[in-house]
């Protein structure tokens, strides 16, 4: 994790972070929940998505119809967020929390526009009151997209209680989700989740692991 | 404080006609339900502590030719402030967000909220996030002018109403829970917007 002060670099070229102003000298302040990276340990596993499993993400959000993102950044999917920033048929909307973020979906949901909430996985623990209140309470559905962190294969030690509460809460709540590790697999579960929850008008999981995001 | 909330709410209703309202839990479901009968199919009733503004947050960026207008309360405010930053940076043309601010949390007996010592400032709190129309209120005649100009702003509009702790309990009650509720809200806006949100299954 960063310390306070401790600078957050980008890396690779399709992970430059959007900035308001030129990056100062030592970099931007660390994102709140990020990690540092300017530990060599950390940057063994840290390449984040590659381009092509950036695009077979905005591939799915497509043939699923979905014009509207909320998001709460986090480092593997860092490459993912400024696409999604960028892409012209989607319009982002950065979050203070998953919570948040969750409650902001449903809200769409009742406009017929289809949005989608990105996070890391830790997000499902900050969204689970909004989650539980609009799904099992009103049937209103939100379809998340999330990374795995803490699989096997994670070396960070504060991401391991995110790979073990994932699937614990999901099942709690009865969210189907599907793991998925490879980037041939990224679009189809996608565009899966979404019919199934405007079929049974409540929540799905993708939760982005494996090759998709390292 | 001796602003009634129902009052207000009659205030409002009378100036609403097309638009989308998601308004809080709580006894001023009820009430709103009874103040403002032409908009019952057109609210929705929820019960999610902090979810309301984001919700009708969410209904706006999708309807952004509709007027949106949130029914929320100081306790599910301060559930989730971040919706003020979040509001301020996406900067929607047509939300009116009403905070029904009476101190307390009135539907489970009326423990203080963190607004009832007089320190806490909801509509500062919102200028501070940079919603430059963020005001608060004590005076019904107050509060009707700044629905009149909330419901015309073309920028977020939040307006603190400091009410009283008085809830009606004579009026009709709303028997729909939340699940008929959005099936009413989602038909509705179905039919005013001419789209299809809940269509039928590949084999009925």
């Amino acid at each position: 994790m960063c310390a306070p002060g401790q600078a957050w670099v980008p890396l690779g070229a399709c992970c430059e972070w959007p900035a308001p102003t030129a990056p100062p000298a030592g970099g931007f302040p660390c994102p709140p929940g990020g990690e540092s990276v300017q530990d060599g340990s950390a940057k063994q596993n840290e390449g984040g998505m590659r381009q092509e499993m950036v695009e077979e993400v905005l591939a799915g959000l497509r043939e699923a119809g979905v014009s509207i993102a909320c998001y709460l950044p986090d480092s593997l999917f860092r490459g993912l967020y400024p696409a999604l920033d960028a892409a012209p048929d989607i319009r982002t909307i950065r979050v203070t929390n998953e919570g948040e973020g969750a409650a902001i979906c449903g809200g769409v949901f009742l406009s017929g526009k289809r949005a989608v909430l990105v996070m890391e996985n830790s997000g499902l623990r900050a969204a689970i009151e909004p989650l539980a209140r609009m799904g099992l309470g009103a049937g209103i559905p939100v379809v998340m997209v999330m990374s795995h962190r803490g699989e096997l294969g994670e070396n960070n030690w504060w991401a391991i209680p995110h790979g073990m509460t994932m699937e614990p809460l999901l099942q709690a709540m009865r969210i189907p989700y599907r793991l998925v590790t490879r980037g041939a697999e990224i679009r189809r579960a996608i565009a899966d989740a979404f019919l199934w929850s405007y079929a049974a008008y409540y929540h799905s999981a993708v939760c982005l692991g494996g090759e998709t995001v390292r | 404080m001796s602003l009634a909330r129902y009052d207000c709410m009659l205030k409002l209703a009378a100036r609403l006609r097309d638009e989308l309202v998601i308004l809080s839990l709580g006894a001023s479901v009820d009430e709103w339900y009874n103040a403002a009968p032409h908009m019952r199919e057109a609210s929705l009733f929820q019960q999610q502590l902090g979810c309301v503004t984001p919700q009708a947050f969410g209904l706006a960026i999708g309807l952004p030719h509709r007027r949106i207008v949130s029914l929320d309360t100081d306790g599910g405010l301060l559930f989730n402030l971040g919706i003020l930053a979040t509001l301020a940076n996406e900067w929607p043309r047509n939300l009116l967000v009403v905070v029904w601010d009476n101190e307390c949390y009135q539907s489970i007996g009326g423990p203080p909220t963190h607004t009832h010592l007089g320190r806490v400032d909801l509509a500062a709190i919102a200028r501070g996030c940079g919603l430059r129309e963020a005001h608060t209120v004590t005076t019904l005649e107050d509060f009707d002018a700044h629905c009149e100009r909330g419901l015309a702003a073309a920028e977020p509009y939040l307006l603190v109403a400091k009410v009283d702790r008085s809830a009606r309990r004579d009026v009709k009650r709303k028997h729909s829970d939340g699940r008929e509720d959005k099936y009413i809200f989602v038909r509705h806006v179905e039919r005013s917007e001419g789209i299809v949100i809940m269509g039928p299954s590949e084999h009925n």
